[in-house]
């Protein structure tokens, strides 16, 4: 996984897989990397294959650490079968995904 | 009785009458978890299901079913393992998780969490992405059954990867087709050494034994050229029109400028069968008889991509080997039938040529003549002529063609014949020279050539002798005492000026006049046998032997044994042609 910051945008990247596996590390390193002064989160899902039950509660929980300070939070560039598991879920809804 | 603790995932793959079955065994973690979706994604694709949505829908679900697994395995319990058993039937796939945790309450009806939960959604998921689904907790064990439809992939699955039972059985099929080949090997040098024997010609042999390499071979069509006259040209071709190229002219170029086999390898087309399309594999091969390129092979198939094995390059190798042998067989025989056809005709020349010659002539107003021709070759471009004139005595020409062989042999001929019809001249030498010089010239001008000539006249009614040389060795006369008197070239021989005026010498008869005209083959220091060195050992030898007055034909058979001529038993061959003609005055 990659991190890096402009314009007040934390924009993560380069991760394969969100699963039971590493979502607790993924949510540890995004607090850790969501300084004061960043203002927005950006999970770039260009490389991301695979994501889980236990991936989409980290996405919620990045959310929801970016709405604490009113910033925004955006999926960029998911491919079709993650696309699929949010839409399944629903959670396409409260996302924003840009493509 | 549940399966032993296990640290390391394993798995493996089976085949029934009602499906296929694949099993995974791994410890329960999340590690082993991702390990079992990707394992079980593999399976799948393995048994040709392509299609990317149900290999992520399996994925997801072994994720979702093992981590349940994990998260209600006990933390206090000794770690035990988990496995997957997925089973492919003809109208579903069944796989089931089977943990050894606690387990929990399967719901009836799994419903999404709040929107902003951050768990609760995997039950959900499986329940969504499955048409059946099951949960037995037993005592020790639980079972997750998932179902989905499934509709068997077109084409027909590929075969499992091999397993080591299946790699030695591959193994023990290649040493089998490995001596299968030798075999064939063997088989084919006495099939073609059979059908060497029943072909006339070397294109019906070649066209019997590509038909036979391209059975043996599973090849669809095949091509065969031999060089003739310098060119690769075609010879025989099976499943193709004879010229077409079963791959390319740069694949074949590049066979004969590297001298290595070259491999047709194309990405299958639309029409597989048609001539006109590349074949889809096969080889291009080169054989040559030391640095010769002897002739190029070529083999494809349309029906398979697969490439000749090594058995079947073997064999046309073998094939190629054998055709380079008969090839050069048969040209070897070529060659000496044409060698034998050569030299019967050089004989039929040489009887031509020698029939030419005069013969014996009886003596004219007191004159008589004598005369030799031996040609270095079986013939030559020397020749004599002398012609009887009206009881006045002879009119002689002697001329040496440049060259030797045939062609100095044909113009040898035509000059004859040019001075033999000037009937009118030969009482002038000088004008017969210069109009045989003005006829002749066109032709000897073509072709590069010359001719050197030496006319005479001897007129005994009026004893006199008039001699015209074009380019040619002295013409010695020489009376009873030994005196001599040599009429010297004066002008250039016969081919070199279009138009050339000559002059002629003439020289009063004397009782005992002895006359000697001869080419230069008696003074060529490369003929290997005794001969003169010079022209004036000529004229000295001639001097000496006329004071004793002989006969022309004694100063013929003089010469011979003086030049040591064929007719003796061991004579060594000629270098250049000898001629001489002696003429006797009395």
């Amino acid at each position: 996984m990659k991190t890096s910051t402009a314009n007040s945008i934390l924009t993560i990247s380069s991760l394969r897989e969100l699963t039971a596996g590493t979502a607790a590390e993924v949510k540890n390193q995004v607090r850790l990397r969501f300084t004061p002064g960043l203002t927005a989160i950006d999970f770039d899902c260009t490389d991301l294959e695979f994501l889980d039950s236990s991936g989409l509660g980290a996405l919620i929980s990045i959310q929801k650490l970016a709405h604490e300070r009113q910033g925004l939070f955006r999926l960029l560039s998911p491919r079709p079968g993650i696309m699929q598991v949010l839409e399944l879920t629903r959670l396409h809804r409260i996302f924003e995904i840009v493509a | 009785m549940p399966p032993p603790p296990a640290q390391h995932a394993s798995q493996g793959s089976s085949r029934s009458t009602t499906g296929i079955a694949w099993l995974w065994n791994g410890p329960c973690n999340l590690h082993a978890v991702r390990e079992a979706g990707t394992g079980l994604r593999s399976f799948l694709a393995s048994q040709g299901i392509s299609d990317e949505q149900e290999l992520a829908t399996w994925e997801l679900l072994i994720s979702e079913a093992g981590n349940n697994a994990v998260e209600y395995a006990s933390p206090s319990a000794t770690p035990r393992s988990w496995d997957v058993r997925a089973f492919i039937f003809p109208d579903k796939i069944s796989v089931a998780v089977h943990d050894h945790t606690d387990g929990f309450e399967w719901p009836d009806s799994p419903q999404l969490p709040d929107d902003y939960a951050e768990s609760g959604r995997g039950l959900f998921l499986i329940h969504s992405l499955t048409s059946h689904r099951s949960y037995l907790r037993l005592p020790h064990e639980n079972i997750l059954t998932l179902e989905r439809p499934f509709s068997p992939p077109t084409p027909p699955p590929t075969p499992p990867p091999p397993d080591p039972a299946h790699s030695l059985e591959a193994t023990l099929d290649g040493m089998t087709e490995e001596l299968a080949s030798c075999y064939e090997s063997l088989s084919a040098i006495f099939h073609f050494t059979a059908e060497s024997r029943q072909s006339s010609t070397l294109a019906e042999f070649a066209e019997r034994l590509l038909r036979h390499l391209v059975t043996v071979t599973r090849s669809d069509t095949g091509t065969l050229s031999i060089v003739a006259n310098s060119e690769l040209t075609p010879l025989a071709s099976i499943g193709c029109p004879l010229g077409a190229s079963v791959s390319s002219p740069d694949l074949e170029n590049a066979a004969i400028l590297s001298r290595q086999d070259q491999w047709i390898e194309h990405p299958p087309h639309p029409h597989p069968s048609s001539p006109d399309s590349p074949a889809l594999a096969g080889l291009v091969h080169p054989f040559y008889s030391g640095d010769e390129l002897m002739g190029l092979i070529s083999l494809g198939r349309y029906s398979s991509p697969t490439p000749l094995n090594a058995g079947e390059v073997s064999i046309v190798h073998t094939f190629a080997e054998f055709l380079n042998q008969e090839a050069l067989s048969r040209r070897h025989a070529e060659a000496a039938i044409a060698a034998s056809v050569a030299r019967r005709e050089f004989e039929l020349a040489a009887t031509i040529q020698k029939s030419l010659e005069p013969r014996a002539q009886a003596p004219v107003a007191g004159v008589s003549a004598a005369g030799h021709c031996e040609s270095a070759l079986t013939i030559g471009g020397d020749f004599y002529d002398i012609i009887p004139w009206n009881n006045m005595g002879f009119f002689f020409v002697i001329a040496d063609v440049m060259g030797k062989g045939v062609a100095a042999s044909m113009m040898a001929a035509v000059t004859r014949s040019v001075f033999r019809s000037m009937h009118e001249l030969h009482q002038s030498p000088a004008r017969a020279v210069a109009r045989a010089a003005s006829q002749l010239y066109d032709d000897f001008d073509r072709l590069e050539m010359f001719v050197t000539v030496a006319v005479g006249f001897v007129d005994n009614r009026s004893r006199l002798i008039r001699i015209a040389n074009a380019g040619h060795c002295p013409v010695i006369v020489a009376d009873a005492s030994g005196n001599l008197v040599e009429v010297m070239p004066s002008h250039p021989p016969i081919g070199i000026l279009r138009s050339p005026d000559f002059d002629e010498t003439g020289i009063p008869i004397t009782k005992g006049t002895r006359i000697l005209a001869y080419t230069d083959g008696l003074t060529d220091p490369r003929n290997s046998r005794p001969s003169f060195s010079e022209p004036s050992d000529v004229s000295s030898w001639m001097a000496d032997i006329c004071r004793s007055q002989p006969s022309a034909a004694d100063i013929r058979e003089q010469l011979l044994k003086r030049l040591a001529s064929s007719s003796a038993p061991d004579a060594p061959a000629l270098a250049d042609d000898q001629t001489f003609l002696v003429l006797a005055c009395d």
